[in-house]
């Protein structure tokens, strides 16, 4: 997976990589309401997991059943709960995890109250564990082609077109200009795209998956892996977990691996309601989305242990919390009280947490280093910007002898790098560029055998640009060596050498035809 | 079966942790996307494609492949409104995917009732490589 090209023997030897990301202000996260939830009242269980107790489902039977038959002027009502999400639900935007604790967790609610079961707390599918849809969700009102659900559009309308005329004339002021950002300037503006995206799916075609052929397929199963979801979890800042930044949530930026991979193919795979903003319609997307927040609980806690940030920062972090969302209602019928992001930021008093599942070993596993130095960087002084093919090109980098000392002695010294900015030669075919640290003074000994060899930097593929490209270089397992043969004088300033040369095999015209090339800049980094 | 190599056109910028779009082959089946490095992936860093989309149908998706073939990650546009627009989602790419200093993409149009084919560029706009600052877990991300 390097960048540095395996001269001969050269590469095998040598420890690879060692480069930072970057600082990271791990003390820029004056929020610290997201603690991770070790006593919860309320347990979300794993379906899939041994011993799951059949009351809990039914309970959700209970509750869907309710729901389905309050009226449609009920905002409980089974198919005005999903209206909700039509209405305001965010995606490709970092508000999508939040707003998603929120809707799932007034949920939770209402079916407690409604099921008559006080502990009930929705259940997690873990697709990762258990790729097909859960058996129990084709049979009854967990199936959304049950006789209990509505069996066509022209039905749903004519149940639903005055009841939700009658909602929309409701709205607040700020309601109306957050639907106005969403497109729906009227209820004929919602109407229009429940029946023509369409969002409804009449008894019959409500799910693409069936109790025969429950399977995700391989292009999902691949999105729920293990291998994707770890990578989900491993972005170290909010954003780049949660989806892009975004203006407003009803806004799209972009999608970040959770949302995009896992959520959206689940999504898409099961098809029907699930496909579109009308997907809560379908039972299996409370425990779809129950497992995408306990996945935002894993990263949370894991970030924690880490002391890293685990929501927005800095002038980030006003503007993600004051975003109002103001479509929940309570288990009463009533809007929700908490009308802003922030308030959604921790489960709170939802007060659940979640049975073990997949991914949770990457909090196990988070690699703590309470005490890592900054990262520092060193700029190089050049003896001159040519690079011509088979003449070295020497450079001082005056880099302390601390960082020298302590990057040789051990592999858990500070990770020690190159950084090297070449200009991009006219033609890049057959042409390498090896580098050296405290070479001996023989030309002739610059070999990928050397004990200074540090590697070999390469362009890939064609290049149509004529601006520097920055190269990184490992130089931790050199200094090693170099220390072992006396050949590190800490007190020294390091000596870097980069040398173009010919591929093997090409004729040096061949490579040197168009050749003309310079170092632009030289620096030598730790992290 | 015969491939076209068609060069993009357009500036590139190579900043520290943006790689460009710098050329693609093009075969019926699938569209092939060569991305160079301009520097290996550092540990705290994972390597991840976003990739832009434009408009796609009902029940498309692109799936983006490495080298070897193995799936990368599929884009699948929730909701029609996402459908209709495009989109930029982010493709973790795994540690197979990166060799000789670049990444290979191979992407590929899935849609029902049809024969899967290479996306066109109205449906994959384009793409660039992203370093992003990452927690590793002992023995592995």
């Amino acid at each position: 997976m390097n960048y540095l090209s395996p001269l001969a023997t050269g590469m095998s030897r040598r420890r690879f990589v060692t480069m930072a990301a970057g600082a990271f202000a791990a003390s820029a996260f004056p929020i610290r309401i997201a603690a991770a939830q070790t006593a919860a009242k309320y347990l979300r269980r794993n379906i899939s997991s041994k011993g799951f107790p059949s009351k809990v489902l039914t309970s959700y039977r209970a509750a869907i059943t309710a729901m389905l038959k309050l009226p449609p002027t009920d905002p409980r009502n089974w198919y005005r709960n999903a209206f909700v999400h039509t209405l305001d639900c965010p995606h490709g935007n970092w508000w999508f995890p939040v707003w998603h604790r929120g809707y799932l967790g007034w949920f939770e609610r209402t079916c407690r109250e409604l099921s008559g079961d006080p502990d009930f707390a929705i259940p997690f599918w873990d697709w990762t564990a258990m790729p097909h849809v859960p058996l129990h969700f084709f049979q009854g009102v967990l199936d959304p082609s049950d006789p209990a659900y509505i069996a066509s559009y022209n039905d749903f309308f004519a149940q639903f077109s005055n009841p939700m005329s009658a909602f929309w004339n409701s709205f607040s002021s700020a309601q109306v200009q957050q639907l106005s950002q969403r497109g729906y300037n009227s209820i004929n503006d919602l109407w229009s795209v429940v029946q023509g995206d369409p969002m409804f799916f009449p008894n019959g075609q409500t799910r693409a998956l069936s109790a025969s052929n429950a399977n995700l397929d391989a292009a999902t199963r691949r999105a729920v892996a293990l291998a994707t979801i770890t990578k989900a979890l491993a972005p170290k800042d909010f954003i780049a977990f949660g989806s892009d930044k975004a203006p407003q949530h009803s806004q799209s930026a972009g999608f970040g691996i959770m949302e995009g991979q896992p959520h959206n193919n689940v999504h898409n795979n099961i098809s029907g309601f699930m496909e579109d903003m009308l997907s809560p319609v379908d039972p299996i997307f409370f425990l779809h989305h129950a497992n995408i927040d306990r996945l935002w609980d894993i990263w949370t806690r894991k970030q924690q242990k880490l002391n890293l940030p685990y929501l927005p920062t800095g002038a980030d972090q006003q503007a993600w919390t004051s975003e109002p969302f103001l479509f929940f209602h309570d288990e009463k019928g009533n809007p929700a009280p908490q009308t802003t992001a922030g308030d959604y930021a921790a489960i709170g008093s939802f007060n659940y947490s979640y049975e073990k599942g997949s991914g949770e070993s990457v909090v196990a596993k988070a690699a703590s280093q309470p005490n890592a130095p900054p990262p520092q960087n060193f700029p190089g002084n050049l003896t001159t910007h040519a690079l011509a093919l088979g003449t070295a090109n020497p450079s001082q980098v005056t880099v302390p002898a601390s960082v020298l000392k302590a990057a040789a002695a051990a592999a858990e010294g500070p990770a020690v790098f190159a950084r090297i900015t070449i200009q991009t030669p006219p033609s890049t075919h057959g042409v390498r560029f090896n580098v050296f640290v405290n070479p001996p003074q023989d030309s002739s000994a610059l070999t990928a055998d050397s004990p200074s060899y540090a590697g070999t930097l390469e362009f890939f593929g064609a290049h149509h640009h004529d601006q520097p490209v920055a190269f990184t270089i490992p130089l931790s397992d050199t200094l090693q060596t170099l220390s072992t043969s006396k050949a590190l004088k800490p007190d020294e300033p390091l000596r870097i050498v980069v040398l173009p040369e010919t591929k093997p095999g090409l004729s040096p015209a061949v490579a040197g035809q168009n050749f003309k090339s310079t170092l632009a800049d030289i620096s030598v980094g730790t992290f | 079966m015969r491939r076209f190599l068609a060069k993009l056109t357009g500036a590139c910028t190579i900043a520290s942790a943006i790689a460009c779009l710098a050329q693609s082959g093009y075969s019926p089946r699938q569209r092939v996307y060569d991305l160079p490095l301009p520097r290996a992936v550092a540990p705290g860093e994972m390597l991840a494609a976003r990739v832009t989309i434009g408009p796609l149908k009902a029940h498309q998706r692109i799936v983006v492949r490495i080298r070897n073939g193995e799936i990368a990650g599929t884009i699948a546009p929730f909701g029609a409104k996402a459908r209709q627009s495009s989109g930029l989602y982010t493709i973790p790419i795994p540690e197979a995917g990166i060799s000789d200093g670049g990444v290979r993409l191979l992407l590929q149009l899935e849609q029902k009732d049809a024969p899967a084919r290479a996306p066109t560029p109205e449906e994959v706009l384009g793409i660039t490589l992203e370093y992003m600052p990452a927690t590793k877990s002992r023995g592995g991300y």
